[in-house]
Formats: structure tokens, C-alpha cells, sequence
């Protein structure tokens, strides 16, 4: 009898619990993955403050945000979606996205905001190597400190990227590395030799977040958004992140309004609160880069890596290419290619 | 029994005959709009990488499906034969019901990656470290496969033994057939069709999944992750469409193939065993 009493009384409980929730406004924007730039944080303090609640999880990837924003063009799900600028580019091009000039956008500098106001940086990020000093100690090996690092024999298969084919950042980084290594603008034969001789070595372009591959070992070495791998070292994971010698690429994030957007005035409200102190606040709390520079707190400013040789990549172009350097990308790095032949069929070989 | 039917017609229309035709619709239409078009189908035809990668997706899932369908026999018998335990058996198999593509794949991982348990557990008693990242191999890939296709095998097989008639086995053994000429004479003709009626299920449910090749697929192009890659990659939806259209135009002209070949297989068993126990 005490058994179906305390039975039947879980349901009632779940009510209980489900009821607060329900009152709750969800609002759909797209890619908002909850162990991303403090996301989760975000949208918990957004819902508390608001009672709307951004959805986590829907669309993970920029990529993939972009093809269900055209898909459903007709009648758009999402108010908008946070993604890699090169994508947001691509999504005015595509004619998904409406203009808005959220508060606060007087901050952004004018080369990460459009005009007319169909994307804008709400943070970036430097893709750095994330290292696993437990699994590195174990194999007595010292820590790779850059780029041509990771070729070397010693660190064949330790270390793990993700896929630019799906991931935002990682296809910034598949562009900016090319500048890095000392490519141009016509020419990507710097960056795909590097990218092919590092899959060469063994090592992965991965489909899942690699930070907590990273955290749990799985992967040795990671490149990865410096964020990702300092807030796994605040959890207890033996990581660190190590800034690569020959430079490094900064990815910037940001935001779009949906056009058609159905629940327009609640994103919008979303949108400028994202770029007001207390969101940015949140974003540096997860040791990303928040436009509000100032919004950072001391300690988090202590211990973000210093970055040097920063390279200064043209969003607009990246744009322009980034989807015939994924297909060069998969023809050369995925299917073993070779980098001059396939370049060269894409016009990008100088 | 009428407003059963609507329901039905209602569920079948709305759940697969609408999505394929506008799947079918997508696959002839332009980019942005234009007019229709076989060129999607062409370009995927025409492209050795393409049709290489449906092929090498067709061998491996049927090769795979083929070999959890002969493991999952003996599984399959105990449950059949109600022994102690096959229902905790059978909740296992069905459990694994209960993992999506990618959660399993991420099992498949945490077991077999380069910090897989196994490889810790070697590293721990021999201090090598040869199965590292097995998961990544054709081989660990084949591990991970086998690992959904066998409990799914299992059950549909167990279905069909249960079926096996028991009085041919016990006029067998009177016969004084020994257990392995009983086992290859009367069970193995009467569970011929089942067998390759579950290779096939099997070998069709492995063509369309993906999660765990999304995690773990590095040596082989599964066809199905392409589609994906067109999809979200690249956003070509059209192109991706006729991909699809494409795999499932394989699977349907497998499935009869197999339907042709099972029909007249079962006619010559059944022609072979009533000979046998004629004798």
C-alpha cells in the first residue's frame, strides 16, 4: 500500500516540477549548443529573468542552422540563429534573414556587423590547441607548442579537430589556417598541405564538440575554441590551452534575425539583451570573447590565453569561398587528393 | 472497422507517401527554383565517388547483416526454446531498441576509442596499446555495426524458430538422425527463408542508419553520411534528395531481388526435405 502510495505520487511531483516550465514562453533560435559559449548559462539566465525561454540544442552546427532556416523558408520555425559570420554572410545571400539594429550595437566594431543590420558579432573566439596533460604524461611526451607540431610522428593519431564541414568554427579555421601558413587570398595551397599531412599523421576531423573528448582523454591534442578547452579546466579536467607559435585564427560569432520571424518583438528583445552587460558577462564567463570587451570580469581576463600573431581574415571573402574549400577540403584531406590538381580545378592554387 | 482503415490510410499518407513525394519532387528541381531536371541523378551517377561510396555501403552492410544474422542463431534458438533466461535475453535485445544511432555510437566509442575501456583495461595489464582507437578501423566500424544489427537479428529469428514444427524433429530422432543432421536437415531447410528474410531486414535497417557511422566511420564513404554531408554541408538539398531517392531506389530492388530468390529457394527446400524425410 505505502509502495502505490509513493507510486502514484511521482506523477503529481512531475506536475509539480513541469508546471513552472510550462508557463514558460519557449522561443526557437537556431544553434544554440548548450556547452558552447556558455549557452546553457544564457538561456537559464535569460528564462529566469524573462520567463522566454531560448531553446538549447536546436540546429547544432551553423551549417545546419542555415539549410532548415532555407528550408522553411516558406514558414520560418526560428526567430533566428547564432552562427560563424562567414554563414551569416551566406544567409543574407540566401535571403533567410531580416534586418535588425539590436541596443547596444554601437559597440561592434563595423567590420563584424552588416550594415544593414542581417548579422553581428555578439563574440568571437581563438581556435588554439587544447592539450590533455594526464594522457600526454602518460606517453611521456612533451606538449605540442605549434602548428608543425602536430605532423610530427610523436603525436600521430593524439589529436582531434572538428569536421568544417558541419562546424562553424572549424571551417573559419580550415580558411584561417591557410593565412597562418602563409597562403592568399588565391592561393590555399599553404593551408590544405598542412590540413592533409595532419590528417596524414592520423589525426581526426571529428563530428561530435571535442572538448570533452578532450576532458575525458579520448583525444590527446585538440584545436579548439580556446573557451571550450579553459571552461573543461574549471571543471576538474587536466587540460590546458596553448597558444600555437606561428599564429592564430580568431573565429566571430554572432547573431541574425530570422525574416518572418513569429515570435519577432520576444527575439528582438533576446537579440539586445545579448549584447548588453550581463549576457556579455556571461560569455566571458565561459572565456570566450565578448564584444563588450569590458564586460569581462578581472579573473577571467587573467586567464584567458595570451594571443600573438592573431591573423586579420576578410569575413566577406570567406564567404565568397568557404563551400568550394569544403569540397576541396573533402577531395584533398577526407578522399587523399592532391592539393595542387584539385586546387588548381577550383582556382584556388595561386 | 472503416474509421480503422481511414486512420491507417491517414497514417501511411501522411508519414511516407507524402515525405517521398516531396522528396522525389525536391531531387528533379533546380537550385533556387528552376526548372525541373534529371540532373542531380546524372551528376550522382555519373561520379565514380558516389556511386563507389553506395557501393562499398552496400557490401558492407550486407556483409555485416550476413554475419549477425549466423551470430544471432544460437540467441535466437534459446529464446525460441524458452530456456532459462531467454526472457532476460529478450529484454536485452529489445533494449538496444532503445539507443538512437548516435547515443550508440557513442558507446561503441567509450568501449573501443582511443580512451575506450578496452584499451585502457590493455594498457593497464600489458602496458601496449593495440586496440587505441580500434573503433576507427573497417574493423571496429564492423564491431559497431554487428552491435545493433545481432540483438535485432536475434529477435526476428527467435519469431520464426518458434515456428519450426517440432514433430519433424522428434520424427527425426526416431529416425535415429544425429543432433547435427537434425539441426542441417530439419531446422536449417525450415528456417532457410527466415534466415535470409532477417539478413535482408537487417541488411535494409543498417543502408539507412547512421549515427554510429557519423561518430566512428573513417576507411569507408557510408552513403547515407554523404547524403547528410550534402544536406547540412552544403545545403544541396535537391542534390541530396536524389541521393536519397537513389538509396531507397537500391533497397527496394534488393528487397525484390532477395523476394525472388527466397521464393524459389523455399519451394526447392521444402522439395529437399520431404524427400529426406521421405527416405
Amino acid at each position: 500500500m505505502k509502495r502505490r502510495q509513493v507510486l502514484s505520487s511521482i506523477p503529481a511531483a512531475l506536475l509539480v516540477h513541469a508546471l513552472p516550465a510550462s508557463a514558460e514562453e519557449v522561443l526557437p533560435i537556431y544553434n544554440l549548443v548548450g556547452t558552447f559559449m556558455n549557452w546553457n548559462v544564457l538561456s537559464e539566465a535569460y528564462a529566469k529573468k524573462t520567463g522566454v525561454r531560448p531553446t538549447l540544442g536546436l540546429r547544432s552546427g551553423s551549417s545546419p542552422a542555415l539549410v532548415a532556416m532555407r528550408m522553411e523558408a516558406a514558414r520560418p520555425q526560428a526567430n533566428g540563429s547564432y552562427w560563424s559570420l562567414d554563414i551569416a554572410v551566406d544567409a543574407k545571400k540566401e535571403g533567410v534573414t531580416s534586418a535588425y539594429q539590436p541596443a547596444g550595437i554601437k559597440v561592434v566594431a563595423p567590420e563584424l556587423k552588416d550594415p544593414d543590420g542581417h548579422w553581428w558579432a555578439i563574440a568571437s573566439t581563438n581556435v588554439v590547441l587544447g592539450v590533455n596533460n594526464a594522457v600526454l604524461e602518460r606517453r611521456g611526451l612533451k606538449a605540442p607548442s605549434s602548428y608543425a607540431d602536430l605532423l610530427k610522428p610523436e603525436y600521430k593519431g593524439l589529436v582531434a579537430c572538428m569536421d568544417p564541414t558541419w562546424s562553424g568554427t572549424a571551417s573559419v579555421f580550415m580558411y584561417g589556417i591557410n593565412f597562418v601558413l602563409g597562403g592568399t587570398r588565391t592561393d590555399f595551397r599553404p593551408g590544405m598541405r598542412w590540413l592533409k599531412a595532419f590528417a596524414e599523421n592520423g589525426n581526426q576531423f571529428r563530428s561530435e564538440l571535442v572538448a570533452p573528448r578532450l576532458a575525458v582523454g579520448d583525444a590527446a591534442i585538440t584545436l579548439d575554441a580556446e573557451g571550450n578547452i579553459l571552461l573543461s579546466k574549471d571543471n576538474g579536467a587536466p587540460v590546458s590551452a596553448i597558444v600555437p607559435a606561428e599564429g592564430v585564427v580568431g573565429v566571430h560569432l554572432g547573431m541574425s534575425m530570422a525574416k518572418g520571424a513569429p515570435q519577432k518583438q520576444k527575439a528582438e528583445q533576446f537579440m539586445d539583451w545579448l549584447l548588453g552587460s550581463e549576457a556579455q558577462r556571461i560569455i566571458a564567463q565561459g572565456y570566450f570573447r565578448p564584444v563588450r570587451a569590458d564586460a569581462a570580469p578581472a579573473e577571467v581576463v587573467k586567464a584567458m590565453p595570451v594571443i600573438k600573431g592573431a591573423v586579420k581574415l576578410d569575413i566577406a571573402h570567406q564567404a565568397q569561398v568557404v563551400s568550394t574549400l569544403k569540397r576541396a577540403f573533402l577531395e584533398i584531406v577526407v578522399r587523399g587528393g592532391d592539393v595542387d590538381t584539385v586546387l588548381k580545378r577550383y582556382q584556388l592554387a595561386g | 472497422m472503416p474509421s480503422i482503415l481511414l486512420a491507417l490510410a491517414l497514417v501511411i499518407g501522411g508519414a511516407i507517401v507524402l515525405p517521398v513525394a516531396f522528396l522525389v519532387a525536391e531531387s528533379f528541381q533546380s537550385p533556387g527554383g528552376g526548372p525541373t531536371t534529371w540532373a542531380h541523378y546524372l551528376e550522382v551517377l555519373s561520379s565514380k565517388y558516389y556511386l563507389g561510396s553506395l557501393g562499398a555501403t552496400l557490401l558492407f552492410c550486407s556483409a555485416t547483416a550476413a554475419l549477425a544474422t549466423l551470430l544471432a542463431i544460437p540467441g535466437a534458438q534459446w529464446m525460441a526454446k524458452r530456456r532459462s533466461g531467454s526472457s532476460l535475453l529478450r529484454m536485452l535485445c529489445q533494449a538496444n531498441f532503445a539507443f538512437s544511432g548516435v547515443v550508440y555510437g557513442m558507446l561503441v566509442v567509450t568501449l573501443l576509442g582511443n580512451a575506450g575501456v578496452v584499451s585502457l583495461l590493455e594498457a593497464w595489464a600489458f602496458g601496449t596499446d593495440f586496440s587505441r582507437g580500434y573503433v576507427y578501423t573497417t574493423g571496429g566500424l564492423a564491431i559497431g555495426y554487428l552491435g545493433f544489427q545481432t540483438p535485432r537479428a536475434a529477435l526476428l529469428l527467435a519469431q520464426a524458430l518458434e515456428r519450426v514444427d517440432p514433430q519433424l524433429l522428434a520424427a527425426a530422432r526416431v529416425l535415429g538422425a544425429t543432433r547435427a543432421q537434425r539441426f542441417l536437415l530439419v531446422t536449417l531447410p525450415q528456417i532457410a527463408r527466415p534466415l535470409l528474410v532477417t539478413f535482408l531486414a537487417i541488411a535494409m535497417m543498417s543502408m539507412a542508419s547512421f549515427g554510429t557511422a557519423l561518430l566512428v566511420a573513417r576507411t569507408i564513404d557510408i552513403f547515407p553520411l554523404l547524403i547528410y554531408r550534402e544536406f547540412t554541408g552544403f545545403g544541396e538539398i535537391n542534390r541530396a534528395a536524389a541521393m536519397g531517392v537513389i538509396l531507397a531506389i537500391c533497397c527496394v530492388a534488393l528487397e525484390v531481388m532477395a523476394r525472388r530468390a527466397t521464393g524459389s529457394s523455399h519451394v526447392r527446400t521444402r522439395i529437399v526435405k520431404s524427400s529426406r524425410i521421405s527416405n
